[in-house]
């Protein structure tokens, strides 16, 4: 009988327990943390632009945007062969070396692709850029990776396949 | 006998316990903002908010991911993400507060309340009080909320550049539908 006692309270003191299981955190916020699922998060915007300097960095321009680019190379900022250089040339801004216009489209949010024309031997240029690897905040991806194939035609009427010294 | 009395009566305050901790969670939600300027016109959608009520004390708290506010053009969502909410640093916007009113769920009633409490945005915590609608339909409720966030008040800084693109005020409106709290195993 006095086990029996025993095992009563028992069974009292684990019915009485039991809700606090469910409900024993009483902080509304802690509860909601605890209930979003775990997703991986992409890293955005690792470079402001689709370009590093000259290169290209991995980014890719977004769905459906179009991204008109005027590219410019300019001369030396001071070169002893020039005539016009320093200062009368602004630093070389003026001895513009070569001009590229550009419309580069998203496809997708990975996949862009981009036609140029650049001023140096009349180079049409087409690109497809590809990020197939996206880093995660999480880092199980610790890094993001992008494919980048690129060709150009010389579009001037006379010497194609001359890509010389003018 | 007198055991089995006792069991009994353990039992009862268990399930009342339960009843009285009775809390809702959000089915869905909808929240959008509305920044409007002479220049440009900003709007931003998220459905991915979450909100529980626990009815017995009358408490509301909701999260909100920063990250899942969809815009228009892509490009204003990575500044806002990189350059205004520092999602990185802040990845949820949350508020925890006190209802004005107790909320009964069974009853079809249209509940025209307040909300005493903590809005946190941009890791700034703020005290708020606001007005919100509550209707509750055949066991579920319906929050409806709009209120407005001040840029200053979360310290959210916005260049100079794009001053007169996005408004000082920011118009916030809220939706979430709530259903009975389920405890997943």
């Amino acid at each position: 009988m006095r086990r029996r006692n025993k095992l009563t309270a028992l069974l009292v003191v684990f019915v009485f327990l039991a809700p606090f299981g469910g409900f024993a955190q009483d902080d509304l916020l802690q509860m909601l943390e605890d209930s979003e699922p775990k997703t991986q998060e992409k890293v955005t915007a690792m470079f402001k632009t689709t370009r590093v300097i000259q290169a290209h960095s991995i980014e890719t321009v977004k769905k459906k945007t179009i991204d008109v680019r005027i590219s410019h190379r300019f001369g030396n900022i001071y070169s002893t062969r020039n005539d016009v250089d320093g200062p009368d040339s602004f630093f070389g801004f003026d001895n513009i070396a070569d001009v590229r216009l550009a419309a580069e489209y998203g496809i997708t949010d990975e996949l862009m692709i981009g036609l140029g024309r650049s001023q140096a031997n009349n180079l049409v240029d087409g690109f497809v850029k590809w990020r197939f690897y996206e880093q995660t905040t999480d880092n199980k991806r610790p890094f993001s990776l992008a494919f980048f194939g690129n060709i150009g035609v010389n579009a001037s009427k006379k010497g194609a396949f001359y890509a010389g010294v003018k | 006998m007198r055991n089995a009395i006792f069991t009994f009566l353990a039992v009862l305050t268990t399930f009342s316990h339960i009843s009285a901790q009775a809390i809702y969670v959000t089915e869905s939600s909808k929240i959008s903002f509305f920044s409007a300027t002479p220049v440009e016109d900003i709007e931003a959608v998220n459905d991915a908010a979450t909100s529980l009520i626990n009815l017995a004390k009358s408490e509301i708290a909701f999260r909100v991911p920063i990250s899942g506010f969809q815009f228009e053009k892509p490009l204003m969502q990575e500044h806002f993400n990189e350059n205004y909410m520092d999602t990185e640093k802040y990845p949820t916007a949350s508020f925890k507060g006190k209802l004005s009113e107790e909320i009964d769920p069974k009853k079809d009633t249209i509940y025209n309340l307040t909300a005493t409490g903590i809005m946190t945005i941009h890791g700034v915590d703020r005290p708020q009080t606001y007005n919100g609608i509550v209707v509750c339909k055949d066991g579920k409720a319906t929050l409806s909320c709009d209120f407005t966030v001040q840029l200053k008040d979360h310290k959210i800084k916005v260049p100079k550049v794009v001053f007169a693109n996005i408004a000082e005020v920011i118009e916030v409106k809220t939706e979430f539908n709530y259903k009975p709290y389920e405890k997943k195993k």
